[in-house]
């Protein structure tokens, strides 16, 4: 470990690079993480899964109940939106408090500051991989017509992954200085919930609403792992929105990053 | 290894206080004898002035230690060699690789086995994974702990097996420049002989020491150069 603090030039650029090629710093320490949380009990992370899928057929029945569409449509529709959307939300939540959680290491040894976001990152996706369990018995259960598409789900996943990633870089950064975000961000995410197409479909808005979901990145987002499974199709114009707001993101967070990774370790 | 050396010219380390009701928080400070020294800056936000002006040069051969009251400056020293505080203003150059041993259990986990931690201490340590697994076997004999307890969650340790299980990690490496707060001292009387030892060959077989201690005693056993820490600003003074 050498550094030299006049190199601010550095930049947040390789500071990312840094942390990404170091993933024993994420990547093993986020399966320690889940390990931990569960270690002493018999079904350890597949409590989520279990918690995920009573919730998910429930809210699914009543769902669909409430807006009298066929249960077997409607489900695949609501399970595969709600558990992506709960990874997105989760990461961003946690991101929040990605540098104050880990303020012990911090303050005492100088890694790449992205390390921390990713392990958060890395934790969500391996809940995220035990929901997938649900994600899967319902589709088998009400078969909608899966074809080789639906591997597209993957790519797009990696890409709304990416856009969290960048999402997380930027929220970071505010909420270690002003402790008052994490909560404004919290219930951002709430209304994001709603105004996004997880419980309802795009289609219910009529013509004049349609906006609510063609202007949100959250709904593309969903939609470009959503649609490969339950509809068999690439959504290529979701496709183009996600990639642009991951890049936006992604570029933002970096710079963000760059400009404050040396003022963290203080506001902290 | 002989390339290592540490160059500090007119380091400024400054704390942002937020929240801080800065007319009280300033009285009540100025005053003190312990501390940094308290100020207010451009933007009438209280500041906590911990290194004020700060130059030094180390080279290979170097055994430093810092002396001064609590909150002098000697441990945020420490952390700005360890990059953890970038200064404000000034200019820090480290060369070579650093082991600190601030915090030696820094990484650990209660829940998790003695053989768990080796490797989530190792790697906080900047080791990789492939290095905790070769030294493995010598840091498990060096703790003295034995198969059984290394499988057992540390939470089932005493205070003593603890530390001795972050003190053999903390000790397996081999670096250029070594920071530490206070001179590591480890459970009971025949370990303690042992970890000594182990201590003091980490210490000769790097290039350079940096020793926080309120110990005269200590610094002046281990240490060929001494800097005096009084209220962020620092002093050479002979052995």
């Amino acid at each position: 470990m050498e550094h030299d603090n006049t190199l601010k030039s550095y930049g947040g650029l390789r500071e990312f690079l840094a942390a990404l090629a170091t993933p024993h710093l994420w990547a093993l320490l986020a399966w320690y993480d889940i390990r931990q949380r569960y270690r002493r009990s018999v079904l350890g992370p597949f409590w989520v899964t279990l918690s995920t899928g009573v919730m998910i057929g429930t809210m699914g029945l009543l769902w669909s109940v409430l807006f009298k569409s066929d249960v077997r449509a409607y489900l695949p529709f609501f399970a595969v939106g709600n558990i992506v959307w709960t990874f997105y939300s989760t990461q961003i939540n946690e991101a929040c408090l990605g540098f104050t959680q880990f303020e012990n290491i911090i303050k005492q040894i100088r890694f790449p500051m992205a390390v921390y976001l990713l392990r958060i990152l890395m934790r969500n996706l391996i809940i995220l991989a035990h929901n997938c369990v649900i994600i899967i018995v319902v589709l088998v259960w009400l078969a909608p017509p899966l074809t080789w598409v639906a591997w597209l789900a993957l790519p797009g996943l990696l890409l709304g992954s990416a856009a969290m990633m960048g999402a997380s870089l930027i929220v970071s950064v505010f909420c270690t200085r002003f402790r008052d975000m994490p909560m404004i961000v919290q219930n951002l995410m709430l209304v994001m919930f709603y105004i996004t197409p997880i419980i309802w479909r795009p289609s219910a808005l009529g013509p004049q609403h349609q906006w609510v979901a063609t202007y949100n990145p959250f709904a593309h987002l969903i939609e470009i792992v959503r649609a490969p499974l339950i509809e068999a199709r690439f959504p290529v114009e979701s496709w183009l929105w996600s990639l642009a707001t991951a890049a936006i993101l992604l570029i933002f967070g970096v710079m963000l990053q760059g400009r404050f990774k040396d003022r963290i370790a203080y506001w902290l | 290894m002989t390339e290592s050396y540490i160059r500090a010219t007119n380091l400024l380390v400054e704390f942002p206080i937020y929240n801080a009701s800065h007319r009280s928080l300033r009285k009540s400070l100025l005053s003190a004898t312990t501390g940094g020294r308290v100020a207010s800056d451009a933007g009438r936000r209280v500041t906590v002035r911990a290194l004020d002006d700060v130059s030094f040069e180390l080279r290979p051969g170097d055994r430093v230690g810092l002396v001064g009251h609590n909150g002098a400056g000697k441990t945020t020293m420490l952390r700005v060699l360890a990059g953890v505080y970038p200064p404000v203003s000034g200019r820090l150059v480290v060369k070579g690789s650093i082991v600190s041993l601030i915090d030696m259990s820094l990484g650990m986990e209660p829940e998790a086995t003695g053989y768990e931690n080796i490797f989530l201490r190792g790697i906080i340590m900047g080791l990789r994974p492939a290095e905790i697994e070769e030294k493995l076997d010598e840091i498990a004999a060096f703790s003295e702990l034995g198969e059984d307890f290394l499988n057992m969650p540390v939470r089932t340790y005493s205070s003593g097996m603890m530390l001795r299980l972050a003190f053999a990690v903390s000790t397996a490496v081999k670096s250029d420049i070594v920071l530490m707060d206070e001179w590591l001292s480890v459970g009971d009387a025949s370990f303690n002989d042992k970890a000594a030892k182990r201590l003091t060959q980490v210490v000769e077989e790097s290039a350079i020491l940096v020793l926080a201690s309120h110990s005269p005693d200590m610094v002046k056993r281990m240490c060929n150069r001494v800097f005096s820490f009084e209220h962020g600003k620092i002093t050479e003074i002979s052995v």
